[in-house]
C-alpha cells in the first residue's frame, strides 16, 4: 500500500511540467492572408503643407462631393480631403466652372463679405475673393481644429510641423500573408485617438452664404460656428481677414449639423437638437436639447417648427427613416408633433412653406408643410430618378447635391420642378 | 441546423449511455465541464463541455466517442463556438483502487460557427485534439467517480471575411477617414491554430 502510496506521488509529480508550460504556452497561431484595394495615404509633413502655396488652378473635374455652398451667383462644391470647385452660377441652366481651390484636409466652408473660411486639416484659412477668379490665402490660424493625439511618446493636443499628413491617396491592390500569434494582453495597438469628430459651417446685415442642411460650418452675427467632434467652435469675425478663437461649447457626443436661424443656432445631433440662444454670438447659451432616437440627423427650421430627418446610417447607426416635426414655438422646451416615415432622408430644405427633402437613392420630394400634422397627405413631387444626398433652396434655384450629381430645378412654380443643370461627378470608388 | 443536428447528438450520447449502462457493464460514461484558458492569467477564457461514452476492453482501458461543446475566445475578441465529434480512450492507471490516475485522448472534427460575429464571414472548424492527465477518485462503493484532469486542447478554425476590420489610423486628423480606408473587394482567409490548456472536473461510472 506504502508502494501505490509513494507511485501516487512521483506521479504527481509528473503533472508539474504541465502546471509550468500552462503558465505560459496557450495562444492562437494564424496564417492571415488578405487581398483588398485600398487608398494608400501620400503623406507630407504638415510644415510643408502649411508652407505650400495655395492658388486657384483650373477647373478639375468633381470626383466626389461633399459640402455645397452658395454665396452671390457662385456656387462651391466641397472635395472631401481635397479642396473646393468653384462654380459662376449666374445662370443656373449654365453654371459654368471658374476653377479649383487645392486645399488638403477641407471638409467644409463659410463665407461673409467675400471672405471664404475653410479648415486645412487642424488650421482654419481664409481666403480674400473678391476677385473670384484670384482668391487670395490672407490668414492661418494654426492649431484650432487641434484634437488629442497618441503618439509613442504619450498623448499630445496638437501636431508638430514635423509629423505626416496624408494628402492624397492612391488606389492600390493589395495582397498581404502574414504568419502571428495572439495571446491576451500580447498586442498594444498604438494609433491616433477615434473620433467621429471632424469639420463643420453658414449667416446678419453681412452678406453671408447659404449652406446645405448637412452643414459643419455657419456664421451669424459676425462669428464663424464651426462643429469639431463634441465641441461648437466660436471664432470671432470682427477683424474678418484673421478669425480670432473665442471659445468653445461642449454639446456632447455625435453633434453633426449647423443650422442658425434668426437668434437661434440649431445643432443637428445623432441622438437629438440642440438648441443655442446666439443672440450674443460671442457666448452661446445651450436653451434646450431635444432627444430622440440614434440617427444621422439634419435639421431645418422655420418660425414655429424643426424639421428633422433620422435616418439609418453607417457612421451614426440607427434603425428608422423618419421625418419629424418638433414645435419649437418654447425654444426652452421643444415638443414632437408628428413623424413620417421616409426612405432614407439625408439633407433638407425649407422654401416657404415647401419642404424638399433628400431621399438618398430613392430620390428628392416636396411636400407642403403648412399642415404639419398631415405632411404625408401633402406629397407634392417624388423624382425618383436622382440620387440627393443635400439641398440648397437658392434665390435661383433648387440646387440638389447627389452622389452622382450636383443638379439645379427651377422650382418658381413649386409643384412642378423643372430640371435646368446637372454638373455630373466623376465618381471612381 | 448543424448546431441542432449537433445537440442533438450530444444528447443521444448521454441517454444512449443510460441505456447501455443498464443493459451492460462494460459501458462506461464521462462527463466532463471545465474552462480553456490561454494561461494562468484566466483572461479571454474559453468553456468546454463533452460527455464520453465507450466500452472498457479490461478494467483499465476503454475507447468510446466523445461529443462536446466548446466555446473559444479567438484573436482578441473574436468568439467561435465548436461542437466536436471525436473518437477517445481513457486509461486508468495507478492503485489505489479508491484514488486512481487516469489519462484521456479525444480526437476528431470540431464543427465551428462564429457568435457575436461583427464581420461579415464565414467560419469554418477542423481537427479537434484534447490529451489530458489527472486524478480519479471514486465515490462510494459502486462505480460512480469524480475526476479532475489538466489537459491540452488544439482546435483548428478556417475562416474568410469579407468585411474590413476597420482598425482606426491617424483618425485625429479628419472625420472622413474611414471612408478613405475601407478597402474595396476585401477577402481575408485566417487559418486560426488554437491551442489551449484545459482544466476540467468531471463525473462518471
Amino acid at each position: 500500500m506504502k508502494t501505490n502510496t509513494r507511485s501516487l506521488k512521483n506521479c504527481l509529480k509528473l503533472l508539474l511540467p504541465f502546471v509550468i508550460l500552462f503558465s505560459f504556452l496557450g495562444c492562437d497561431k494564424m496564417d492571415v492572408k488578405e487581398s483588398y484595394v485600398l487608398k494608400i495615404p501620400i503623406y507630407k509633413t504638415l510644415g510643408d503643407v502649411r508652407a505650400s502655396t495655395i492658388k486657384m488652378s483650373v477647373p478639375q473635374q468633381i470626383e466626389n462631393s461633399g459640402k455645397i455652398y452658395l454665396y452671390k451667383d457662385y456656387l462651391f462644391i466641397n472635395e472631401p480631403n481635397v479642396g473646393i470647385h468653384i462654380f459662376d452660377n449666374a445662370n443656373p441652366a449654365t453654371p459654368k466652372s471658374l476653377g479649383f481651390i487645392p486645399i488638403v484636409g477641407n471638409f467644409d466652408l463659410g463665407i461673409q463679405n467675400d471672405l471664404l473660411y475653410a479648415d486645412n486639416i487642424v488650421d482654419l484659412i481664409t481666403f480674400d475673393i473678391s476677385n473670384i477668379s484670384n482668391p487670395v490665402l490672407v490668414n492661418r490660424q494654426k492649431d484650432v481644429f487641434s484634437v488629442k493625439y497618441k503618439t509613442e511618446t504619450g498623448e499630445r493636443f496638437y501636431l508638430l510641423d514635423t509629423d505626416k499628413v496624408p494628402v492624397a491617396y492612391r488606389d492600390s491592390l493589395v495582397h498581404t500573408q502574414n504568419e502571428r500569434e495572439y495571446r491576451p494582453n500580447d498586442e498594444e495597438l498604438v494609433y491616433y485617438e477615434n473620433s467621429s469628430g471632424g469639420n463643420y459651417y453658414n449667416s446678419g446685415s453681412n452678406t453671408v452664404g447659404q449652406a446645405g442642411s448637412l452643414a459643419r460650418f455657419a456664421i451669424s452675427g459676425n462669428v464663424l460656428f464651426a462643429i469639431y467632434r463634441n465641441l461648437v467652435k466660436n471664432f470671432d469675425l470682427k477683424n474678418p481677414s484673421a478669425p480670432k478663437f473665442l471659445n468653445e461649447v461642449n454639446l456632447g457626443f455625435g453633434i453633426e449639423t449647423l443650422f442658425p436661424y434668426k437668434n437661434t443656432l440649431f445643432v443637428g445631433a445623432v441622438n437629438g437638437m440642440h438648441i443655442l440662444d446666439i443672440t450674443n454670438p460671442l457666448n452661446p447659451v445651450n436653451l434646450s436639447t431635444y432627444t430622440h432616437v440614434v440617427a444621422c440627423d439634419p435639421v431645418v427650421v422655420n418660425d414655429d417648427y424643426a424639421f428633422v430627418t433620422l435616418r439609418t446610417g453607417t457612421t451614426c447607426g440607427g434603425k428608422q427613416n423618419l421625418l419629424e416635426v418638433v414645435d419649437i414655438k418654447d425654444l426652452k422646451n421643444p415638443k414632437q408633433i408628428k413623424l413620417y416615415e421616409m426612405k432614407n432622408p439625408h439633407g433638407l430644405s425649407l422654401a416657404g412653406e415647401y419642404l424638399y427633402v433628400s431621399e438618398g437613392n430613392f430620390g428628392l420630394k416636396s411636400f407642403k408643410v403648412s399642415d404639419v400634422n398631415a405632411i404625408d397627405k401633402n406629397l407634392i413631387q417624388h423624382l425618383d430618378k436622382i440620387k440627393s444626398s443635400d439641398i440648397i433652396a437658392g434665390p435661383k434655384s433648387l440646387i440638389v447635391m447627389g452622389p452622382e450629381s450636383i443638379c439645379q430645378f427651377d422650382y418658381s412654380n413649386k409643384a412642378n420642378l423643372k430640371q435646368l443643370s446637372c454638373i455630373s461627378l466623376n465618381k471612381n470608388n | 441546423m448543424k448546431k441542432y443536428i449537433l445537440s442533438a447528438l450530444v444528447f443521444f450520447g448521454i441517454c444512449n449511455s443510460q441505456i447501455l449502462l443498464a443493459q451492460e457493464s462494460k459501458f462506461t460514461h464521462h462527463t466532463e465541464v471545465g474552462i480553456l484558458p490561454y494561461n494562468l492569467s484566466f483572461q479571454e477564457i474559453g468553456v468546454t463541455v463533452q460527455t464520453f461514452n465507450g466500452y472498457r476492453l479490461n478494467p483499465d482501458l476503454a475507447i468510446g466517442a466523445t461529443v462536446s461543446y466548446d466555446k473559444y475566445s479567438v484573436d482578441d475578441g473574436f468568439k467561435y463556438s465548436v461542437l466536436p465529434v471525436s473518437l477517445g480512450i481513457r486509461y486508468d492507471f495507478l492503485e489505489p483502487k479508491s484514488t486512481r490516475m487516469f489519462a484521456g485522448l479525444d480526437a476528431g472534427y470540431g464543427f465551428a460557427w462564429e457568435t457575436d460575429a461583427f464581420r461579415e464571414g464565414e467560419v469554418k472548424g477542423g481537427l479537434r485534439f484534447n490529451p489530458e492527465v489527472g486524478m480519479k477518485w471514486k465515490l462510494g462503493e459502486g462505480k460512480f467517480f469524480m475526476t479532475l484532469a489538466l489537459g491540452y486542447q488544439y482546435q483548428h478554425f478556417k475562416a474568410e471575411y469579407t468585411s474590413f476590420y476597420f482598425r482606426p489610423f491617424l483618425t485625429g486628423l479628419m472625420d472622413q477617414v474611414d471612408y478613405y480606408y475601407s478597402p474595396k473587394d476585401y477577402v481575408e482567409t485566417k487559418d486560426i491554430n488554437a491551442h489551449r490548456f484545459s482544466f476540467k472536473i468531471g463525473f462518471g461510472f
